[in-house]
């Protein structure tokens, strides 16, 4: 008989409404692609079932021997019990991908898939190179993240210097505080500008934002000085 | 709305949370478990009530919250397949005096913890005096006694064969 797979009908004795099979370990060892069963009749068991056994044959094409199929003697006939033990392995199946699963989301969590950590910190510049703005990639909703904009020394060359961030800023985050506070904010159609004094000309200088986000999902910010091409940050809000 | 969405989504993470870590983790409670639930409760407090401590925000949650338990139970009630997904299924873990130790050791048990639930629940003191130890949905363990040394026989497992 060539290797594939066969069908084989064994005839049992109807056990109870829980059908299950126990099926020698040994003799599965020599069948690849393991054995799967199907019982006709789930509802209303008569006396006797026909299970009909599908197994791949061997490599040498000998049909795996399903004379050793019987009732499953650990469902004993005098416990009223619903016991699935098909399902029960299945569940121990899920359960044990699922510890995997938590175990990659800690690690996730503790590199900064999910905020705060070193995967999360990033830093975006314009194209003049006037502005380095620090942020966290992921934030998460409701939660309070910074944003640090480093304006270079070729951007303190006056005494005020003017910001501007766009609408998805200013709307999906909350200003919760500047550092330095601006001496003038101003709304635009598209965004906020904000005014900041300059301590040194020439010197490099540091304004943090703290924010809140207030919108749930990716967020694609604009924030630069005026009449320069803004850095791009962009940020994805877990709910 | 949102506190809706907020107190299904707590509910149904909760509850695959609760089924992947397997079923012993909350039932048979050492001290350190009920600690441990303590702080799952109050990090799930934070993530259902958000910043909102209006008295409706409460209501929404706590009505969604019963409602989703009502429903669920319904649901159990009406279907024993929903009712295995939901709660998982009972599984014998010791036969007519012999533990299983493969289903022993998928369900994260050892022998002691079934003489240990025989001596608490039967007063039994060898496995051989225990007929099925039942890892229960809840999450327990039940034990059934080997009836009297006279009747030993009548009512053992016995192979099917034809009736």
């Amino acid at each position: 008989m060539p290797p594939g797979r066969r069908g084989i009908g064994v005839r049992l004795p109807s056990p109870g409404p829980t059908l299950l099979l126990r099926l020698h370990r040994p003799r599965l060892a020599h069948c690849r692609g393991g054995v799967t069963t199907r019982a006709a009749g789930r509802a209303e068991l008569p006396s006797w079932v026909w299970i009909y056994i599908r197994a791949r044959t061997d490599t040498d094409g000998t049909m795996v021997s399903m004379g050793q199929a019987q009732p499953d003697q650990t469902h004993p006939p005098d416990l009223e019990i619903s016991h699935d033990l098909a399902f029960q392995q299945r569940t121990w199946a899920v359960q044990r991908i699922g510890w995997v699963m938590m175990l990659l989301f800690v690690v996730a969590a503790a590199v900064g898939l999910f905020s705060v950590g070193p995967l999360s910190w990033t830093q975006t510049r314009d194209p003049e190179g006037l502005i380095a703005l620090e942020y966290e990639r992921f934030g998460r909703y409701m939660a309070p993240t910074t944003l640090r904009l480093r304006l270079e020394p070729s951007a303190t060359s006056r005494d005020r210097v003017a910001v501007r961030m766009n609408r998805a800023l200013t709307e999906d985050l909350e200003i919760q505080h500047i550092r330095p506070a601006p001496e003038r904010m101003t709304a635009s159609p598209d965004g906020m500008r904000f005014e900041f004094d300059i301590a040194a000309r020439g010197e490099p200088a540091n304004i943090t934002f703290s924010v809140r986000p207030q919108s749930i999902g990716r967020l694609r910010g604009e924030v630069g000085l005026i009449g320069h091409e803004p850095a791009r940050p962009s940020l994805f809000v877990y709910p | 709305m949102d506190a809706f969405l907020r107190a299904t989504a707590v509910y149904v993470l909760l509850w695959v949370l609760i089924r992947i870590s397997g079923r012993r983790t909350l039932s048979e409670m050492t001290a350190f478990d009920f600690i441990l639930l303590l702080i799952i409760g109050e990090a799930t407090q934070q993530a259902l009530l958000g910043e909102d401590f209006s008295v409706t925000n409460g209501a929404i949650v706590i009505i969604t919250l019963l409602s989703m338990d009502v429903l669920v139970a319904l649901v159990k009630s009406r279907s024993q397949a929903a009712s295995k997904w939901i709660d998982g299924v009972p599984t014998i873990i010791v036969a007519d005096g012999k533990p299983l130790p493969e289903r022993l050791r998928m369900a994260r048990l050892t022998e002691d913890d079934i003489l240990e639930a025989a001596r608490r629940l039967q007063g039994l003191e060898r496995m051989d005096q225990i007929k099925y130890a039942v890892l229960e949905v809840s999450g327990g363990i039940s034990v059934i006694p080997q009836p009297p040394v006279g009747q030993r026989g009548r009512d053992a497992v016995r192979p099917h064969a034809a009736e």
